[in-house]
């Protein structure tokens, strides 16, 4: 398997795949851990079947770039989802439902009403499961990938102590002078891109493990914000890559084993937080 | 403020990047810059140390056991993925000889009374699938010497495109099954 795997680096979609997936990780960690706080957990899943339903439409449409579409329509659902605040009418985990739900059924009806593939059903479980977008992505596709990581990276580092006030106190922050609704609006951005960017890694309907799991397993042990940051971004890019590696080693879909491993680690800091007892930092 | 302004730029970079058009020519991965690729496969050229003429029955001998891309060594992912990457930049890989493993499947254009077979791979979740033609060579008779729809077959051939009424079609061509 070694050697199998030593040869499949030599090909140059695969070296892409590995880094590509390894910035995504990243990226997706880092805004994870805030919202695992503010308890959205589940807006990965709602706004990646919102990019699902804007990609069918831009299938339809014959786009080059579906990113046109998919991008504005994420981002602003984001900024739906995510500032509606205390005063919607309609609350957050019901939203998160009603437009998840509601963009997937309407993405998929149109793909079948107006199909322009062939293969419609490869593509669609394709992009809902992730089995091979990683490995079928052009340069192009991975200059852009790399560059929005990069500026999702920075930008979390610059407003790092802004992000950890509105995660934690919102409205204590707006009192003490920050303005929390633009960082919010700015958090919702963010989400966005990343939900968009790691549709191409696990597919629409896992990435919320991505965003997930990797601050639930460091929260496990450790407690301050910095540590389950800096430790989930580390665990994040390590299953990332151990998944990748295995998926191409063994067969296995690229997703589904991104998130196996995902699972593996949470369940290993389970007991690593269990025995010691947390580490205070 | 600055932190405000500092954001908008970010996140017009982001959108205007995000919505760069793909050049017309997509660079795909390519294989030649990481194989050993004789310049037989390039165009017909003079090679300039035996000053003959190199041709496709030399190429043979200048690949390991003839082959350059073995696909029957890798895994079902990556079998994808690579065929994928060869549909899609085939200028990379015309004239290079594929080894690969699939399922056969044909079509018979009984207006023309062709018959075409393709060997098919699948994805690692089994939902995706894709193949490529494949010619045998005249030692096969068609169609009772190929193989029937569903037989899982080992084609060797060379890679090579052609045009038909308008759309590219992909083939391997002086195939011989394994």
């Amino acid at each position: 398997m070694i050697d199998k795997l030593m040869m499949s680096l030599q090909f140059p979609f695969v070296r892409y795949a590995l880094i590509v997936g390894v910035l995504i990780a990243l990226c997706s960690s880092l805004l994870g851990v805030t919202l695992v706080l503010k308890r959205f957990s589940f807006i990965g899943d709602g706004l990646s079947h919102v990019a699902f339903g804007a990609m069918s439409i831009a299938e339809v449409l014959e786009l080059t770039n579906n990113m046109l579409i998919v991008l504005p329509t994420t981002i602003l659902c984001a900024i739906l989802l995510l500032r509606s605040g205390k005063n919607a009418k309609i609350k957050g985990d019901a939203a998160v439902a009603m437009i998840s739900v509601g963009a997937l059924a309407f993405g998929y009806l149109l793909m079948n009403i107006f199909s322009t593939s062939s293969n419609l059903t490869g593509d669609v479980c394709s992009t809902l499961f992730g089995s091979t977008s990683i490995l079928t992505l052009t340069q192009a596709e991975v200059w852009i990938c790399a560059i929005l990581s990069v500026v999702v990276v920075v930008i979390y580092i610059l407003f790092y102590n802004k992000i950890f006030a509105v995660t934690f106190d919102e409205d204590f922050a707006k009192a003490t002078g920050i303005q929390a609704d633009l960082y919010n609006l700015m958090i919702a951005v963010v989400i966005a891109v990343i939900i968009v960017l790691a549709m191409n890694l696990v597919g629409s309907l896992l990435i919320s493990a991505l965003v997930i799991f990797p601050a639930l397993s460091t929260m496990r042990i450790f407690r301050s914000f910095r540590s389950v940051t800096i430790c989930s971004a580390i665990l994040s890019v390590f299953c990332a890559l151990s998944g990748l590696v295995v998926s191409i080693a063994a067969g296995t879909p690229v997703g589904s084993t991104i998130v196996a491993a995902d699972v593996l680690m949470f369940f290993i800091c389970q007991i690593i937080g269990a025995v010691k007892g947390g580490i205070r930092v | 403020m600055r932190r405000f302004v500092a954001f908008c730029i970010v996140l017009s970079m982001m959108l205007t990047i995000a919505g760069c058009d793909q050049p017309q020519v997509e660079t795909y991965p390519s294989m030649t810059a990481y194989l050993a690729v004789p310049e037989v496969y390039q165009t017909a050229v003079t090679n300039p140390q035996q000053d003959q003429p190199v041709t496709a029955e030399m190429a043979f001998t200048n690949g390991e056991n003839g082959i350059d891309i073995d696909l029957t060594v890798l895994s079902s992912t990556m079998v994808y993925s690579m065929v994928y990457c060869m549909l899609t930049a085939p200028d990379e890989y015309t004239g290079m000889v594929v080894k690969m493993r699939g399922l056969s499947s044909s079509f018979h254009d009984e207006d023309n009374d062709i018959w075409y077979y393709a060997c098919v791979v699948q994805d690692a979740t089994a939902c995706c699938q894709q193949g490529i033609e494949y010619e045998l060579t005249d030692d096969y008779a068609c169609p009772d010497d190929y193989p029937v729809d569903g037989q899982d077959i080992c084609v060797i051939g060379t890679f090579d495109t052609y045009l038909d009424n308008g759309n590219t079609y992909y083939v391997l061509r002086e195939g011989r099954l394994e």
